[in-house]
This record gives C-alpha cells, sequence and structure tokens, in this order.
C-alpha cells in the first residue's frame, strides 16, 4: 500500500491542492475499525473567522481557538438526543485522556451545525453537561461564518437530523487531518494524536 | 417472566404483567432511569441514553446519517428478519447487556450496552409489548377518539369545552372524516375517589385535549403515562415531556425571560421576588431569568415584600389580596395578571403602580378577532391545529404520527399572531404582553 504522505504529494503534484480544504478520494485506503472508518489524510486550512466560545466570546478560530495545539474536531448541536451525546461521550474520554497520554497540548472543539439556534448559553450547557474541560470549546457563532467552517471541514449536513457522527483529529499548523466517520474508540484518536505529535 | 400481551402471540405461556410492570418498562424506555449505560467501555447513568431516545416514542426507529435504528416494538423484535432470528426474552437481555443481536453480529457501536437487572429487563419488554397498542389507543379503523378530561374540579368547563370542540371540529372535518376515520371527541370522566389511569383506561383516547386550570396537578400523570396533553388551557411549565406537551400559549420559562427583560427596560432596582409556593418550580425560573437578565433581586417572603420598592410577586392562589397590603404605596408591583387582574381597583387606589404578564396572548387574540367567549376561540384554534395534524399524519394514524405533525406545523392563528411549532415546540409561541398601569 501506498503511504498515506506519498498519495499526498501525488495529489499536490498533480495540482489538486490550493486553498481550503482538499479532500482525498475517500473510496480509497479506508480503514474500517469496529464500524468507524478512518479515511486517508487531508489537507484542511482553517478559515480566518471568528466564532463564539460557550461564554459568548468571539475568538479568533486560527490563533485563540486552535492556536498551536492538535485538534480533535467534531460536530453536534444541542437538541440532537440520538447519536450527538454517544459522540460526546469519545470526546469526554479523549478529554480526560489527552492531557497524560499525548505529548502535545491538544484542543478539542465541538462545533455547531445548527448555529442558528444553538447560541453560546445553550453551547455552555450542553458542555457543562458534557463534563468539558476548559480545552473542549463548545463553537457556534454567525451562521455565514460555521457555515464557511462546516464547508472546509466537509462536514455540511443537508439536514442536521441525519448527520453522521465525524471526528477530524489534526495539526491546523500543517493543515493535515485524519477523518473518521462513525464512532471510534478513544484509543483510536489518541493513537493519531501522538501520530501528529510525534 | 410475567407477560401481559398474550394477543400478541407471545410469551403464550407466561403470566400476566401488571400495570406496575409495563409502567416500570415505560419509564425504562422513556427516561433510562435507574439504569447504566455503557458506551466505549464507560458506565454512564441511563437517564442520557434512554431507548427512545434513538429509537422514538413509538419504538418505530429511524435512520441519522449512516446509523440505523432499528424498530424495536417487541412485534417487531420477535419477528425473524433476513439480518437475524427472532429475539427470544433471552437474546433479547443478551443484545442490551452484550452488544450481540441473535445473529451473533455486534450491535452498532451507537447503541449503548446496558446494565439492568431482571425485573428491569422484564419491565423493558413489558413495555415493548404493550406499545403498539399504547400507539393505537382511543384509534379504531373509521374513528379516532379525542379526549376531554373531566374531574369534579372541571366538569362545567369540560362539559362545556367538550361540546364546543367537537363543533370545531365538525365545522373543518368532513362528514367522512380524515383518511376514513371520523373525528370524535370523548369526555374522559373521573369521579371523586377514582383512579385517574383506570378512568383513563375505560375511555380510550389518542390525546388529551383543553385540560382545564383545575385539573392542571393531573398533568404530570398524564403525561407519565404516555398520554398526550394537547393545548392545556394553563401555560405549560416548560419541564414537560418535549414530544408528549404542547400549549397555545407562551410557557413559564418564555414569561419569565418576559418579566425579567420588562423589570430591566424599566430599569428598576431594589427589588424583591417573593413567591407563596417555592416548589412550584416558577420561582426558580423566575430566578433564573432575573440572573441571565442581568437583574439583582433579594429573595422574600409575604412579610417582607413592603420592604423594597420594586417587588415580583408568584402568591399562592387565593393570597394575592394579602399580599398587595403590605406593598409600599411607592411600589411597582411585578406579577402575572391573572393573579392580580381582579385587584386592579384596589391598586389603582392604593396607588400602587403594576406591570402584569399575561399568558395565553394567543387565544385572547382570536377571541377578540372573531368575537367569541375565550372558550370557543381555543376550541376553534385547538380544531385548527387538530385538523391539520390529522391531515399531516396519514392514513397510518398512530399517537406517534399524530404528534410528529407539530415539528412543522405553523398557523396564523390571529392576523397578529403566528403559532410556529418548528421554532416553540412546546407552545407555538413565546409571546407575552402586559397589563400596565
Amino acid at each position: 500500500m501506498i503511504p498515506v504522505r506519498y498519495f499526498l504529494i501525488a495529489l499536490l503534484a498533480a495540482g489538486l491542492g490550493g486553498g481550503g480544504a482538499m479532500l482525498m478520494n475517500r473510496s480509497a485506503a479506508v480503514e474500517t475499525v469496529d464500524g468507524a472508518r478512518a479515511f486517508p489524510m487531508e489537507v484542511i486550512e482553517l478559515p480566518d473567522i471568528a466564532v463564539l466560545d460557550g461564554e459568548g466570546r468571539a475568538l479568533s478560530l486560527r490563533k485563540e481557538a486552535v492556536g498551536d495545539a492538535l485538534l480533535v474536531v467534531n460536530f453536534n448541536f444541542t437538541t440532537c438526543e440520538t447519536i450527538c451525546p454517544v459522540g460526546n461521550v469519545v470526546m469526554k474520554a479523549i478529554d480526560d485522556r489527552a492531557r497524560t497520554e499525548v505529548p502535545m497540548p491538544v484542543r478539542l472543539l465541538s462545533i455547531t451545525i445548527d448555529p442558528a439556534r444553538d447560541t453560546p448559553r445553550k453551547m455552555r450547557e450542553a458542555a457543562r453537561e458534557a463534563g468539558a474541560s476548559a480545552q473542549w470549546l463548545w463553537l457556534t457563532g454567525a451562521p455565514a461564518d460555521i457555515d464557511l467552517l462546516l464547508g472546509r471541514f466537509d462536514a455540511r449536513a443537508a439536514d442536521i437530523q441525519f448527520h453522521d457522527p465525524m471526528f477530524l483529529i489534526g495539526d491546523a499548523r500543517s493543515g493535515r487531518f485524519r477523518r473518521i466517520v462513525g464512532l471510534p474508540k478513544p484509543e483510536r484518536v489518541l493513537e493519531e494524536l501522538r501520530g501528529f505529535a510525534s | 417472566m410475567r407477560c401481559a400481551f398474550a394477543a400478541l402471540g407471545f410469551f403464550a405461556a407466561c403470566g400476566v404483567a401488571t400495570a406496575n410492570e409495563v409502567d416500570a418498562g415505560r419509564a425504562i424506555f422513556e427516561t433510562g432511569v435507574g439504569v447504566t449505560a455503557r458506551i466505549m467501555g464507560m458506565d454512564l447513568p441511563g437517564t442520557g441514553f434512554a431507548c427512545r431516545r434513538c429509537h422514538g416514542l413509538d419504538g418505530a426507529g429511524g435512520r441519522e446519517g449512516a446509523t440505523v435504528m432499528p424498530a424495536i416494538g417487541w412485534d417487531k423484535l420477535a419477528a425473524p428478519v433476513a439480518s437475524r432470528p427472532a429475539y427470544t426474552p433471552e437474546l433479547f437481555r443478551k443484545a442490551l447487556e452484550t452488544g450481540i443481536s441473535p445473529s451473533g453480529r455486534a450491535l452498532d457501536a451507537a447503541m449503548p450496552r446496558y446494565r439492568l437487572d431482571g425485573a428491569q429487563a422484564d419491565a423493558l419488554m413489558a413495555y415493548l409489548m404493550a406499545l403498539p397498542a399504547i400507539e393505537r389507543r382511543g384509534i379504531e379503523a373509521d374513528a379516532v377518539h379525542l379526549g376531554v378530561l373531566s374531574t369534579p374540579r372541571s366538569q362545567a368547563l369540560a362539559s362545556a369545552y367538550a361540546g364546543a370542540l367537537e363543533q370545531a371540529l365538525a365545522e373543518r372535518i368532513p362528514a367522512h372524516g380524515i383518511f376514513g376515520r371520523t373525528v370524535k371527541v370523548r369526555p374522559v370522566g373521573v369521579a371523586a375517589g377514582t383512579d385517574l389511569k383506570t378512568a383513563v383506561e375505560r375511555s380510550p383516547v389518542v390525546a388529551m385535549i383543553g385540560l382545564a386550570p383545575a385539573d392542571s396537578g393531573l398533568i404530570a400523570d398524564l403525561l407519565g403515562d404516555g398520554m398526550p396533553v394537547l393545548f392545556p388551557f394553563f401555560p405549560l411549565a416548560g419541564t414537560e415531556d418535549r414530544d408528549l406537551a404542547h400549549g397555545l400559549m407562551a410557557d413559564w420559562p418564555a414569561v419569565a425571560d418576559a418579566i425579567a427583560l420588562r423589570i430591566k427596560a424599566d430599569g428598576r432596582s431594589d427589588l424583591i421576588l417573593a413567591a407563596g409556593d417555592a416548589g412550584d418550580g416558577r420561582l426558580a425560573a423566575l430566578a433564573a431569568a432575573l440572573t441571565r437578565a442581568g437583574v439583582s433581586y433579594r429573595l422574600g417572603d409575604d412579610l417582607s415584600v413592603g420592604m423594597a420598592s420594586t417587588v415580583l410577586l408568584l402568591p399562592r392562589p387565593g393570597a394575592a389580596d394579602a399580599w398587595i397590603t403590605r406593598l409600599r404605596r411607592d411600589a411597582v408591583l411585578y406579577g402575572m395578571a391573572e393573579d392580580f387582574v381582579a385587584l386592579r381597583v384596589r391598586l389603582n387606589g392604593a396607588g400602587i403602580r403594576y406591570r402584569l404578564a399575561v399568558q395565553g396572548t394567543s387565544v385572547a387574540s382570536m377571541a377578540a378577532t372573531a368575537q367569541l367567549g375565550a372558550l370557543e376561540a381555543h376550541a376553534l384554534m385547538a380544531a385548527d391545529l387538530l385538523h391539520g395534524l390529522l391531515l399531516s399524519a396519514g392514513r397510518d394514524l398512530r399517537r406517534a404520527t399524530l404528534l410528529a405533525g407539530f415539528r412543522n406545523l405553523r398557523r396564523q392563528a390571529a392576523p397578529n399572531l403566528l403559532l410556529d411549532y418548528a421554532t416553540h415546540p412546546g407552545s407555538g409561541t413565546a409571546a407575552v404582553e402586559f397589563i400596565v398601569e
């Protein structure tokens, strides 16, 4: 199998890179573990937008919400009662363990896919219910900005009631991200983070 | 295990499940109370992962992205399908605890594994067996029955309302009915000393319409029994079951926010908040709303209401008269119109200014527009909404399909009033007005 980095270089050389999200052919080299599908590494450039945290503070996504930390990103909405709570359990486990099991700072981002209704207060309450630490930010913002962000992550849902659980693990400095669709075991995500840290 | 519903052809050799067992199963299904959910190796309270959240109130399941939530009514589980043999009680419990389906394959990772004891597993199965019948309660091949609860406290209102609702429905729905079902209003009488549950079982209805204020204390029992309560004559507390309870007027959290924002907009300070019954949830909701609005306050009681120039009072029914005798002459009183509107003459005479919140704005607005009494206006509005819900439920009318209509229900109830349950799922509106002096 071709190593992922060569696959990436080959695509860049073929002129398929450029600004914004560059999505790989997701049908290739998909690894399925326990029903969660991990896709080949991809490059995502975070937009230069402001987001709102649970305190209603406007943060620069790149500089303040992300900074130099490794990232774990998932997508949810506060009135979701089906799969989102299960995804949040995965995030909670990563939140609890990353500080001691990953040799680099890790920032977790839960981004709403329902910015029209998810106010910072609702996000804060949801964060509290999920037991989020200070390193796990629950972000909302102007719908147009959030839409742009979801577009970069290829995480727009035509109908928010029917979104797949999705996690992106990566390093915003290099723009490299691993996408996992489904519910990964926390160990799988931590292993991926250690790979980015090394 | 003891099994209730021999008619379903399952557990014919079993005994009879008690109503208590079905109720216990309902509690597990709807709230996850008392069980532990295990997700990714972590033990968590089952309350965050109740069956209903993914499989729906009716257990019919659905799909979210690539994740399929199967139907789990026992009639479905007990039938073999291509992907698995039929569930038995043993296989059902094994699937719950280990995540292994009767086919031997692992269930989706999104399905928690549960820890529950034998009695809890039996109760859950008893409820899953009862669920298809609960979904069709009050629904026959050629008729659907809506209920109006009548107790000794509410008899006069309930009787008049049932007649008004039936007439309003008859004006909207053709004689041949909707999808072949005529729509009937069935009074559900609860005589003094009679059990509410028994009364409801004797008169099966798909939903209870227009619950009277005097019976507001019964809403928890009705909802707890899985009975939808639609368009009560009083505002919802905002804490009721989101699927089963829907009102016609702003719910209590919306009213609390409106009052808090009004006090802030009026620039009032030196505020005392006092309630006659702190246990009814309204005091806590108002306190939270004041905090959200950034309005500082002190908690008081009936004896301390004269110690501030601004008072927000929630007296017990009938106690408002005594409270206002203790107010300062320069006080500004905030409260509910239902508590103080009858005392306006006295308030005016004492020189006390007031801002009284009015709920039921939608009904009042329609009554004024159509020049009707409040009861007739309420019945017309309820009939209009029920007509829309029955149409959207389609031929497969069940409790769940009826209630699903609220997700997209929007009605222009009066020229300036839109009831929009997509935006305000509980009550269709957050509109609150004030009577000001």
